[in-house]
């Protein structure tokens, strides 16, 4: 400075601003109330099938079918040493985490490329484009299922990993689209201007300078569409096969196994089934609301 | 100290002329910016000081007309061969690098060498006082410490031409009055060259050496602040230049041989043309400190007002009158004996027919002056 | 009606103090401004008075009540937020009118109340409208008009005009004004903006780190401010602070910026910075008796039309305003004088000293 001689405003407070929001507040004494305890209750209530289908995992047949049901028995882990048995079991395993990870992964990466052209460039028709990609998205799978059908026949992609992976990547690049530009909506031109004023290319800015920025949002969209295609049933069902069948299917394939409901055989399956997705999910609940609010909601991600 | 200014342009706009689809945001506009100027683009918001802006960075092309930047025309090139640097509204940190790698992120796509990054690293914090901030991250900073990383970044590229747009716009009012003082200094401290926006008049009066009004998509006058200030040449510079905000009233001048008046708040008064003009609706103007209160000074023509509200901007009183249906607006020191006297509520506003500048309705343009106290 | 009184009241979030040990007294009947950066406590101080931040240590009281701990809808409160919060859907009428009803006030006196705070307020003519056909001003006029309709015995308003278009903002200032001084309520203002504060209050409470640095009148606070900040926060630009330019011995301050040594008092010793208002600088660009050279390093325009300049004089730099006709060109030399009575001194702990300078 010009030789200030005097303290100037500089000495003076320019310090980040206290922001109550995320200093601690009052140290009240936690409370039991009425209302907590309510919403316990009602979580639980939710949670029971769930739990049902774990304890039942652990139960013999006798056990599982017993009137009323038991809370307290002997658990044992037969049902899913048993489960290790059943032939194709490890394949049904493969197939979904394979078919899951693999098209949501080129659905996100698609995805975030079009969402960045939607945001930024704003082609023609821009919010009619987005409507028709979200379409398939609001009418029940069960009623395109049959043109579905025909086509992957004439194409030859039944009971093909390229051909279900097409599918799901289709299946996923709407959701994904839409959280991602909610995203990148939120990150200011500015940012992209500043690269390219600077000298840094379009890509430079795509991926150095936007990226970075909505990662929430494409973790967001990755849990989001690895949720649904993991219990993805009805299309696998149709257009795959034995080779590709994914856990839903075999489920629901193994429901009638021998005359009979295989109860213990569907519990053990169904918890192994759950379980990665459960752990997925709790930790990466946060990501669910932003993605659920397709990014207009931050929350503290 | 202001550096002299030289007459080599850094950037020249010829015609400049700018369409989205039916809409036009920039006619015809012309100007010109010279070495070592702090060139401040004046503007109500909405004038197109961005969309002009954009196309000197060349973030957009122009619909027709040139951009020479440096002596060359550079219309059809992109940002990255320009060379600007660049301090964009709303700070635009990156909010996932610290406050080092934010500053040197031009220098490191320049591919600049680690030496001479760190160079214009320190020449850029001392000069703006963040060097103990430099490991923090964005969200970790204070409004103003941001705005001041921003104002780094952007002069940390080696270049001679830096585009400020409208930087300070949403701080706090302290926290602008040191900033102004940071800009001015570093501006001349470099010798280098600013084009600067902003909608904010008392911004405009503090920065400039040079200005360029903008209204209705062209600019409507260019200069050095104290000329334009002084004498305004269209009724958006006396608007747009000036705090607080000018008089303006409607009139109609009347022509009887070589005689021209125009009748005013104030009364008749005789004007003195510029140039050929008819007779017809005018704009008349008048800067609050030319509103004068108390004693009459000799030539002066007076009219008795109602003070309506008072405003104290620290160091000045901005009074809010109101002589008959006609408002008023004129300013007082805050060491003003007359301050007593306006606490009455009535006080007697004059004018020096001098000071009273007319404008052609329609063209906005200049078209003469008052000349002295008419019948009234 | 009752005085508000504030008897060492602290906030602490955590280990953050965000208010400070503050004792102070709002009178009935005159408008107090809470003025001061973001962060300095005005809001935390306000939101204990009207009872939506419980004070960690201290008392409030309103009139002879302590009110530390009683519920805010007890507290005979009325608060205008800084987003206009209204009743969506319904007339600017039935907004004023309903916190009446509930409070089971006869229609005749529902109606002359409405009438008469709308008339003050500046919304007379738009009883019928409904209130989403409002800008951000109207809703704001709604607004205050409810608050003030229910009469409370304090009104507080947190930034009321902060969210308003520029173009509206000084309307909403005068009506305020004119509000104010209808009222016999103890008014109690939140802003950070130094023209609001000095435009509106009869008594301004600037506020830095959680305490009150001064109070006192606008004029009082401007011309004799008691503390580094309060020279600094108000005016634009803020007070000039000289150190390292002066010594004070034998009961006289000298400085290379004064023609001749100033007769000060003992207490002067302690001195470590000299202030003085831009604005009372007094410049010539010719010699005089008082002044010493000057050199102009920069010279710009300021409101009205003054000049702000930036001076040095040997290696001190200082800022001057002045009129027009007085200001020299860049690199000119003029001469200058500080006139006693306009200079102010403080110490190492910012706080002023009775130097015995004339103005004070």
């Amino acid at each position: 400075m010009p030789t200030t001689a005097g303290l100037g405003p500089g000495v003076l407070p320019d310090q980040p601003l206290f922001d109550p929001s995320t200093s601690p507040r009052d140290d009240k004494p936690r409370r039991v109330t009425l209302a907590g305890v309510v919403s316990w209750i009602v979580a639980l209530l939710f949670f029971s099938p769930i739990l049902w289908i774990a304890m039942a995992a652990l139960k013999t047949s006798d056990q599982l079918l017993a009137s009323p049901p038991l809370f307290v028995f002997k658990p044992t882990l037969d049902n899913f040493l048993n489960l290790f048995e059943t032939p194709n079991i490890l394949q049904y395993f493969v197939n979904s985490v394979l078919l899951s990870l693999v098209s949501v992964s080129i659905a996100i990466a698609v995805s975030y490329l079009a969402a960045y052209s939607f945001s930024r460039f704003k082609p023609p028709g821009s919010d009619f484009i987005m409507f028709l990609l979200l379409s398939t998205r609001f009418v029940p799978a069960a009623a395109f299922v049959i043109p579905f059908f025909q086509l992957f026949g004439v194409l030859h992609l039944k009971n093909t990993y390229v051909g279900l992976i097409i599918f799901y990547t289709m299946f996923s690049v709407p959701f994904s689209v839409w959280i991602l530009k909610g995203f990148i909506d939120g990150v200011s031109p500015r940012f992209d201007e500043t690269g390219l004023v600077n000298g840094a290319s379009r890509a430079h800015v795509i991926f150095r300078v936007v990226l970075p920025q909505v990662k929430p949002g494409l973790v967001a969209a990755f849990v989001f569409n690895i949720i649904f295609v993991w219990n993805e049933f009805l299309f696998d069902f149709q257009l795959g096969g034995k080779g590709t069948s994914t856990i839903p299917v075999a489920l629901f394939t193994s429901l009638y196994q021998g005359g009979a409901v295989n109860w213990t055989y569907v519990a053990a399956l169904g918890t192994a089934y759950v379980l990665p997705l459960s752990v997925l999910i709790y930790f990466f609940q946060k990501y669910l609301l932003v993605g659920m609010t397709f990014g207009t909601v931050r929350g503290e991600v | 100290m202001d550096t002299p200014v030289s007459n080599e342009h850094v950037v020249e706009l010829k015609s400049l002329r700018k369409t989205y689809g039916a809409h036009t945001v920039l006619n015809d506009l012309s100007m010109t910016v010279n070495k070592g100027d702090f060139a401040v683009l004046a503007g109500m918001p909405g004038s197109g000081k961005s969309v002009l802006l954009r196309l000197v960075l060349g973030l957009e092309g122009p619909s027709s007309g040139e951009v020479i930047l440096r002596g060359k025309n550079v219309s059809d090139d992109g940002p990255a061969s320009r060379n600007i640097g660049y301090v964009p509204q709303s700070f635009a940190l990156f909010p996932n690098k610290n406050v080092r790698d934010n500053i040197t992120y031009p220098m490191r796509l320049d591919k600049a060498s680690p030496a001479a990054i760190n160079d214009a690293l320190e020449r850029v914090c001392s000069l703006l006082t963040i060097t103990d901030l430099l490991d923090k991250r964005p969200e970790q900073l204070s409004g103003g410490q941001k705005q001041r990383v921003a104002i780094a970044r952007g002069l940390a590229k080696e270049t001679d031409f830096f585009v400020l747009d409208d930087p300070l716009v949403g701080l706090d009012f302290k926290l602008r009055e040191r900033l102004i003082d940071d800009l001015r200094y570093t501006r001349s401290a470099l010798n280098v060259t600013f084009l600067y926006s902003t909608s904010d008049t008392l911004e405009s009066l503090l920065l400039a050496t040079s200005v360029a009004v903008l209204a209705n998509g062209t600019v409507v006058e260019q200069g050095s602040l104290a000329d334009v200030y002084a004498e305004p040449r269209t009724a958006d510079s006396l608007r747009g230049l000036g705090f607080p905000e000018a008089n303006f009233f409607a009139g109609t001048l009347r022509r009887n041989g070589s005689d021209t008046r125009v009748e005013t708040v104030f009364g008749d008064v005789q004007v003195a043309l510029d140039g050929e003009f008819g007779a017809g609706d005018v704009i008349i103007g008048i800067r609050p400190e030319h509103v004068r209160l108390g004693e009459a000074i000799s030539g002066s023509i007076g009219v008795d007002a109602i003070v309506e509200f008072t405003e104290d901007v620290g160091g000045s009183e901005i009074l809010y009158l109101s002589a008959g249906e006609t408002p008023l607006v004129t300013v007082l020191g805050a060491s003003s004996q007359l301050l007593e006297t306006v606490k009455t509520g009535h006080v007697r506003a004059s004018i020096v027919p001098q000071d009273l500048l007319v404008f052609d309705a329609d063209t906005k343009v200049r078209i003469g002056r008052g000349q002295g106290a008419g019948r009234g | 009606m009752a005085d508000v009184r504030v008897d060492a009241a602290a906030k602490y979030f955590g280990d953050f103090a965000a208010v400070e040990d503050v004792s102070t007294t709002f009178r009935e009947g005159t408008v107090t401004v809470l003025l001061g950066p973001s962060g300095c406590g005005k809001t935390t101080l306000m939101r204990m008075i009207v009872g939506l931040e419980t004070p960690t240590t201290g008392k409030i009281y309103i009139g002879d009540r302590e009110v530390t701990k009683v519920p805010t809808s007890d507290r005979k409160i009325g608060m205008v937020f800084q987003y206009p919060v209204i009743y969506r859907g319904t007339t600017v009428e039935r907004n004023i009118e309903l916190p009446l009803i509930a409070a089971k006030i006869d229609a005749s006196e529902r109606k002359r109340r409405v009438e008469s705070v709308a008339e003050v307020v500046g919304i007379a003519d738009l009883l019928k409208l409904n209130v989403d056909r409002l800008d951000n001003a109207g809703r704001q006029r709604v607004a205050v008009a409810r608050e003030v309709a229910r009469q409370p015995e304090v009104l507080l308003f947190d930034e009321p005009i902060t969210n308003v278009d520029l173009t509206s903002k000084l309307e909403l200032k005068r009506s305020l004004k004119n509000l104010f001084k209808s009222l016999q309520q103890t008014i109690i203002y939140v802003t950070h903006d130094q023209t609001e504060a000095m435009s509106l209050a009869d008594n301004i409470a600037l506020m830095n780190n959680g305490r009150i640095v001064q109070m006192g009148s606008p004029r009082e606070i401007y011309g004799q401010p008691n503390d580094v900040f309060a020279g600094w926060f108000l005016g634009s630009p803020g007070m000039n602070f000289l150190t390292g330019c002066f010594i004070v011995e034998h009961g006289q301050l000298l400085s290379p910026l004064l023609v001749a040594p100033l007769p000060v008092n003992e207490n002067a010793v302690h001195a470590k910075v000299l202030g003085i208002r831009p604005e009372r600088v007094r410049m010539s660009l010719q010699p005089t008796d008082s002044g010493v050279p000057a050199e102009v390093l920069t010279r710009a325009i300021t409101i009205g039309g003054r000049i702000l300049l930036e001076l040095k004089v040997q290696d001190v730099t200082l800022k001057a305003v002045v009129d027009d006709n007085l200001a020299g060109a860049v690199g000119d030399q003029m001469w200058m004088s500080l006139p006693p009575s306009e200079l102010r001194l403080f110490g190492a702990d910012d706080r002023v000293i009775d130097a015995g300078l004339g103005g004070q």
